[in-house]
């Protein structure tokens, strides 16, 4: 029997009008229609023509989410090589760009036979550690002396690539050249604004813009000699422009 | 199965049945699954009538329903042996029926879309089956309906799926609330929310007639 909705005074209205329908029969060749389509065997469902979006649609959002993650790691800082190469200490790329150097400088004559050797142990042992970031950032800048990355430029050409030289190099923009004795740096001519600024010759650099001084320091690329301490005679000197 | 083994409804078994009484829909299915066709038989004819209504109410669109309604009792027939007695025989008829309807609701609005793109054609609409005559023809169907019908028809029409279902089997099966709620596996709350908020927007279309 039917229930009444409490507070509901407006469906039994309803209600009533529904209940008031005509109910229709069956046609009288029900029974046959039924029975053939038992004899014609069990129903299949049928396919739907788009039945495959179910699988491909949530595969497509899932490949464009990490497609757009992968890039995004790309255009945001992902790439562990570029980031080797903001980090300067590392001896594999200071290694690298001294032989590079000392093969181009001619006061400094090396035998090629020792440079060629050294490289190619540079390149070997980054080689042999594919997956080592220090070996894969000496590769690059054996490539590309100025501390350049040809192979992350190549994945992503949109992004500025930091170049990063020794501290000779800063200290030649001024005038000194200077050479290492061990982790001590030494000026062995001066010319030109370090001369102007009072650097001599045989002066033992200690630190170039406040920064400490070894071997292994290096800086941005077009950084300008601001200041310069050194050791003269065992007395330190702080030199500024 | 083979067609000469589905002569339910035969004579000769409702003659002998006529003196039985009367099998509840329980002890039909046990019939039926041991094999007895006119058990089955009085199964589709037990229920044909509600089903015929009910998917007629519910798709406004009686050839439809028919074909619906002889496709529940098909696929009542072939899950015999998966019918387990645990709710009512007319819960689960309505079930499948509501499935089957819901189904070509979904099946018009692809045909509506394929339709409109002109792309495709669904299989379906080729498959020509073979029906003998009715006598009673659609157009004294529709012909018999008042206007005041078709305007509460076309109405329940309009409701969506969700409200449309439960109105129909509450208000024009009569239904309890408990059954429509086993019938759509919703919970008892949920069920009655539904067929107010049916109501509500029957109302709401139907103000002139009410």
């Amino acid at each position: 029997m039917r229930e009444k909705i409490p507070n509901k005074e407006n469906d039994e209205s309803i209600t009533n009008l529904l209940g008031g329908l005509r109910r229709v029969e069956a046609p009288e060749n029900f029974e046959f229609g039924v029975k053939a389509r038992i004899a014609n065997g069990e129903p299949k469902e049928a396919v739907s023509p788009f039945g495959f979006l179910k699988i491909a649609v949530p595969m497509a959002a899932l490949a464009g989410l990490a497609a757009f993650l992968y890039m995004s790691g790309f255009m945001f800082g992902g790439i562990p090589s570029v980031q080797v190469a903001e980090q300067p200490t590392k001896p594999a790329v200071i290694a690298a760009q001294d032989t590079l150097r000392a093969e181009t400088r001619p006061e400094e004559p090396k035998e090629p036979g020792a440079v060629s050797n050294e490289r190619n142990t540079q390149i070997a042992s980054a080689r042999t550690g594919a997956s080592n970031n220090k070996s894969r950032s000496a590769v690059d800048s054996v490539k590309q002396p100025n501390g350049g990355g040809s192979i992350d430029q190549t994945l992503n050409p949109l992004r500025p690539i930091r170049r990063v030289v020794p501290v000779q190099r800063v200290l030649e923009s001024a005038g000194i050249s200077a050479e290492f004795q061990g982790e001590r740096c030494v000026a062995n001519s001066v010319s030109g604004p370090a001369e102007r600024l009072g650097v001599k010759g045989g002066d033992i650099i200690l630190t170039v813009n406040d920064v400490p001084i070894k071997s292994s320091t290096t800086f941005e690329d077009g950084v300008e000699l601001k200041s310069v301490r050194v050791n003269r005679a065992g007395r330190n000197l702080k030199l500024s422009f | 199965m083979a067609l000469d083994m589905v002569e339910f409804g035969a004579a000769g078994g409702e003659a002998a049945r006529m003196s039985e009484p009367t099998l509840s829909d329980h002890e039909l299915i046990a019939a039926a699954k041991a094999g007895d066709e006119d058990a089955f038989a009085e199964i589709v004819s037990r229920y044909k009538n509600p089903i015929t209504n009910f998917l007629y109410r519910f798709l406004n669109d009686y050839e439809e329903a028919v074909d619906l309604a002889q496709e529940t009792f098909v696929r009542v027939y072939f899950a015999l042996d998966r019918y387990h007695t645990d709710f009512a025989f007319s819960t689960y008829i309505y079930r499948i029926a509501t499935n089957l309807a819901i189904s070509e609701i979904r099946r018009r609005k692809r045909r509506s879309l394929l339709s409109l793109t002109g792309l495709f054609q669904s299989s379906d609409e080729e498959t020509v089956e073979f029906q003998p005559p009715d006598k009673r023809s659609l157009q004294d169907v529709n012909l018999e309906e008042d206007e005041r019908s078709k305007v509460v028809a076309k109405a329940i029409e309009t409701l969506p799926p969700k409200y449309r279902l439960p109105i129909v089997l509450r208000d024009v099966e009569g239904k309890s609330y408990e059954e429509v709620a086993a019938i759509l596996e919703l919970g008892l709350g949920t069920t009655k929310s539904r067929i107010n908020r049916g109501r509500g927007l029957l109302k709401e279309k139907l103000r002139d007639h009410i």
